[in-house]
């Protein structure tokens, strides 16, 4: 018990103090490599040229899953780049909570159904009924993404997709255009972010991981030598 | 002011309060209500949502434009049916688990009984697991087992018994009928979500008020999941209250086709999507063609002719196949899961840190 209190408030304690460090010497440490959301916001802007409307999917999920979380704060970006390019974003949620969320933080949202294939069948017919020019999935999924992905893709929709649920990756990597997969999706909305905590946060964590990942390596390490030996 | 501290100060606080109360049991009161808040909560955005789904439709059927009114119309009307058919069956529908089991306590050790003896994760476990199992799960009481089964754990009854009940030194025989007795009348819940759709099918849960302690009886599997259906419709015929139910109606004549039908078409979108992704663009499409040739082949029996006919020992697709799946195909899961974990983490701790805010609209949002 101490121990592990001991072990999460040192990683508060050292991942408070590196985003701090790092924002103030931001400048002169790493420019982020973010092509993908450089693309995002190049489509964003084509968008804006042909006057289209951007749907945006936060996934079946409810509130307290954090990919849920994540799918609200990239929201929350993308309205901000929208209203820069001046594009209609509509929302449509499966979760009553969600609903309310995407409803205090963007005008035009709707709840469908708790039943993620009802939720398909909407985001499909909406596709093609209104012949969307972008999709974008961002959250928690299950096999319903598959159906709206391929309906959209079929209508040559721009599709960008994120989602830590290993199961849907492989079918959001053959039918969007762009996948965020696992860790990435953490980092989104800090990426799109010009908060310069927000950006420090992604360096800081970044550099916690590594220390975590070289602490997990030396254990292995270490364990089978001392079983080795012991043997 | 206000409107930007207090949202940050509430989460960061109430973040804190919930890291604190995996560490120590004394916040477990104040974390109960605050989860019952949160259903209370949910029943209000619930209703938020139907509202809303309600006015957009009928927005929709009032607008000039005719594009999709013919959906919109059905799913007002379907709307309106399903409602009326559920105050229409008020008293029929609401199967009130707690009041029903508590007055039978037979019944419950009879479901018991069945749930457990057709479970295959059960029969697979020797005798004295199987036990300690049920021990530890508290439901020792509602499962008394053969004394074959006994025998090969080596409790006794009383022993078995003893570890739920104080009163274990009475005669077995005696006890058994009293604990029966006696938690008849502590039974205060034993849910069974008997037409939930989902794998939490019949998750059944055990308040005991003596002991204060939620025991879940985990989700059964399909075979004993039939027999208690079986057993509540029996018991329920017997004293003839199982009368046709229009939601039960709508649920299995529209509800269950129309969801099966839609997810059956997962199928084709999967064909359309091999069909995609064999198509060789670049260098990793090759080993995505490659890999998926050989997991085929090592499935079916035409991998097997193949080797065969090729008259090569070493070509072992089923071998390629589990390689395939256990080596690389693991390991970049768990890469991903490991990141995940770490993204999750690290994303959680910039929320308790207030770096994180998606609570706040103010900023970004309208």
């Amino acid at each position: 018990m101490f121990l592990e209190m001991l072990l999460l408030a040192t990683l508060i304690i050292s991942y408070t103090l590196a985003v701090y460090i790092i924002k103030r010497n931001l400048s002169i440490l790493i420019d982020l490599d973010m092509d993908r959301v450089e693309n995002l916001k190049k489509i964003i802007y084509l968008l804006s040229e042909t006057g289209g409307t951007l749907l945006y999917v936060p996934g079946t999920g409810e509130i307290t899953d954090p990919q849920s979380m994540v799918s609200i704060s990239f929201l929350k970006k993308i309205i901000k780049l929208s209203k820069e390019y001046g594009i209609e974003v509509s929302a449509v949620s499966g979760s009553p909570f969600m609903f309310k969320v995407l409803d205090e933080a963007l005008v035009n949202a709707d709840y469908i159904s708790m039943e993620p294939f009802a939720l398909a069948a909407y985001v499909s017919g909406k596709i093609k009924r209104e012949k969307l020019q972008t999709v974008i999935y961002m959250g928690l999924f299950g096999a319903e993404s598959f159906l709206m992905s391929e309906s959209a893709s079929l209508d040559k929709t721009f599709q960008f997709a994120g989602t830590a649920n290993n199961d849907q990756l492989p079918f959001f990597i053959t039918s969007t255009n762009v996948t965020v997969m696992g860790e990435d999706m953490f980092n989104l909305p800090a990426a799109l972010s010009e908060n310069i905590y927000e950006k420090a946060a992604i360096l800081a964590s970044d550099i916690v991981k590594i220390l975590i990942i070289l602490f997990i390596v030396i254990s292995g390490v270490v364990i089978t030598i001392a079983n080795m030996v012991e043997s | 002011m206000i409107k930007k501290y207090l949202p940050l100060f509430t989460a960061v606080s109430l973040g804190f309060f919930f890291v604190m109360q995996s560490f120590t049991s004394f916040f477990d009161k104040y974390a109960e209500i605050l989860r019952n808040w949160v259903i209370l909560i949910s029943v209000f955005a619930l209703m938020l949502g139907v509202f809303n789904l309600l006015h957009k439709n009928l927005k929709r059927l009032k607008s000039e434009n005719g594009n999709g009114k013919i959906y919109s119309l059905v799913i007002i009307i379907s709307f309106f049916i399903t409602v009326s058919a559920g105050f229409i069956n008020w008293n029929r529908t609401i199967f009130n688990s707690a009041n029903y089991f508590a007055g039978k306590p037979e019944l419950v050790r009879k479901i018991v009984a069945e749930a457990i003896s057709n479970d295959p994760y059960f029969s697979f476990h020797p005798a004295k697991e199987k036990l300690t199992l049920l021990i530890s799960k508290d439901i020792a009481p509602y499962y008394i087992p053969e004394e074959k089964e006994l025998k090969e754990s080596g409790f006794t009854l009383q022993q078995y018994l003893s570890f739920f009940n104080d009163d274990s030194k009475l005669d077995p025989k005696l006890m058994e009928n009293s604990v029966f007795r006696k938690d008849a009348k502590n039974i205060k819940e034993f849910s069974l979500r008997i037409d939930n759709f989902s794998q939490d099918i019949a998750y059944s849960v055990i308040e005991n008020t003596k002991i204060r302690k939620s025991v879940s009886l985990y989700g059964f599997s399909n075979t004993a999941e039939i027999r208690i259906r079986t057993l509540i419709k029996q018991d329920l015929s017997i004293r003839k209250t199982d009368r046709k139910q229009s939601l039960t109606w709508i649920f299995d004549v529209f509800y269950k086709p129309l969801s099966t039908a839609f997810f059956a078409l997962l199928a084709f979108s999967i064909i359309a999507i091999i069909f995609k992704s064999f198509r060789l663009k670049n260098s990793f499409a090759t080993v995505f063609v490659i890999s998926a040739t050989i997991v085929l082949l090592g499935h079916i029996s035409f991998g097997k002719i193949v080797a065969d006919t090729a008259e090569i020992k070493e070509l072992q697709f089923s071998a390629l196949l589990d390689w395939l799946l256990f080596v690389p195909n693991m390991s970049a899961q768990r890469a991903i899961l490991i990141s995940t974990g770490l993204g999750i983490c690290f994303y959680s701790l910039k929320l308790l840190l207030g770096i994180e805010r998606p609570y706040d609209g103010e900023d970004d949002g309208k």
